[in-house]
């Protein structure tokens, strides 16, 4: 259900709907009797309840299921090899439904110690490296007004696939390798 | 590599490097600003209830049933003007938000002035009528209940004068822009002030005009 005075503009619109409301209330009391003028003011209550109820129920049966069964498109992308952000993008985009979309973008970190151990060295390079690209295409996804964040994962990416999946119970995987 | 471990490092869409403290958590389901001001109405919805509760129920069960009691004259035409100055601020207000929106300054200084004059001027008719009304809120249960209903609404338009005051002074200064995130002192204040609005027309009509 969405907040009914989420933005300014939303409750001054509830506020002359209340006020048109109130108006013919004014006229039934004075012109008909104070009973006839609170009858109507419990109608008007009664019908504002139920058209929310309907409109929340409508909404509810309107919006594709998700994982999350909160209504929310979660794309998580696993980005294991460099790539312009244009192309990462793009895939992104394809993947939308408009349907308040979210994006979580795992970049493994490649020569990790572990998978080569002499390559301790690099590893901080590397992970230098991967944050950079992490952020590149977060702000590529930002300038487009796409929710986006971003994790530095080991290599294996069926592992950080499992860990993200605990907290983003994602709708769509993509695969950028 | 351990699964807890290979997580080592995030960051967002605003790309700026994380600093301090881990983030809090945060549910995915609803965003923290609209459940935080959702939260809030849906209080300040129930407080109200529980005062318009109380009316009805001392409206249904005093005896003799004469509402309001005998020699009682409510001051209904400049409790409607009042409504109809609360009314029109936030019609000022409204005004304000468009104004910032549009990046226009002078409409959004405009337009809090005469939204904090409105108001102000609201709560001094208030006052004014309680001095002349002839009754108190020790006068039985109608007195009770008259001054605990508009009394908690005054207390309300105190409140939003506070953040009305907030909100002039900062736009004086320039610190509002067009962009949503940089004028949620004044959207916020909005949304504040116009629930006051609706609970006054609530209050109005329940115990002027019902």
């Amino acid at each position: 259900m969405k907040n009914p005075l989420r933005s300014e503009a939303e409750a001054f619109r509830w506020l002359m709907v209340v006020l048109a409301g109130a108006i013919t209330v004014i006229f039934a009391a004075k012109l008909i009797s104070s009973t006839a003028g609170l009858v109507w003011a419990t109608v008007l209550i009664v019908a504002g309840l139920w058209w929310l109820y309907r409109k929340a129920r409508a909404g509810q049966r309107d919006a594709p299921p998700t994982r999350g069964g909160d209504g929310r498109n979660r794309i998580v992308v696993i980005a294991e090899r460099e790539l312009g952000e244009q192309v990462l993008v793009e895939e992104v985009v394809s993947r939308l439904t408009g349907h308040r979309d979210q994006v979580l973008i795992l970049v493994p970190v490649m020569g990790n110690p572990e998978d080569d151990p002499g390559a301790a060295v690099i590893a901080n390079e590397s992970i230098e490296l991967a944050r950079q690209r992490m952020e590149l295409s977060l702000i590529a996804l930002r300038e487009l007004g796409i929710k986006a964040r971003g994790i530095l994962t080991g290599s294996d990416r069926d592992q950080a696939l499992l860990v993200s999946g605990r907290t983003f119970a994602a709708d769509d995987t993509v695969e950028l390798d | 590599m351990e699964s807890a471990s290979i997580s080592l490092g995030h960051g967002d869409a605003h790309g700026h490097e994380h600093h301090g403290p881990p983030e809090a958590n945060q549910s995915s389901k609803m965003d923290r600003q609209v459940l935080g001001i959702l939260l809030f109405i849906v209080s300040e919805v129930m407080l109200f209830g529980a005062f318009f509760a109380a009316y009805f129920f001392l409206r249904v069960v005093v005896d003799p049933i004469t509402w309001p009691p005998n020699g009682i004259e409510l001051p209904v035409f400049v409790a409607g003007v009042n409504t109809l100055i609360l009314v029109s601020s936030s019609f000022t207000m409204h005004y304000a938000l468009e104004g910032i929106r549009r990046n226009n300054h002078r409409a959004l200084r405009l337009g809090l002035g005469v939204t904090w004059l409105l108001g102000a001027t609201f709560l001094f008719i208030q006052l004014n009528e309680y001095v002349h009304i002839g009754f108190s809120a020790r006068d039985g249960a109608f007195g009770s209940i008259f001054y605990s209903l508009t009394g908690l609404h005054g207390a309300h338009v105190f409140v939003g004068l506070l953040l009305l005051t907030f909100a002039n002074i900062r736009a004086s200064r320039g610190h509002f822009g067009p962009e949503e995130k940089n004028h949620l002192g004044v959207e916020v204040t909005g949304i504040y002030w116009h629930f006051v609005d609706i609970m006054w027309i609530v209050v109005f009509l329940t115990v002027y005009v019902l």
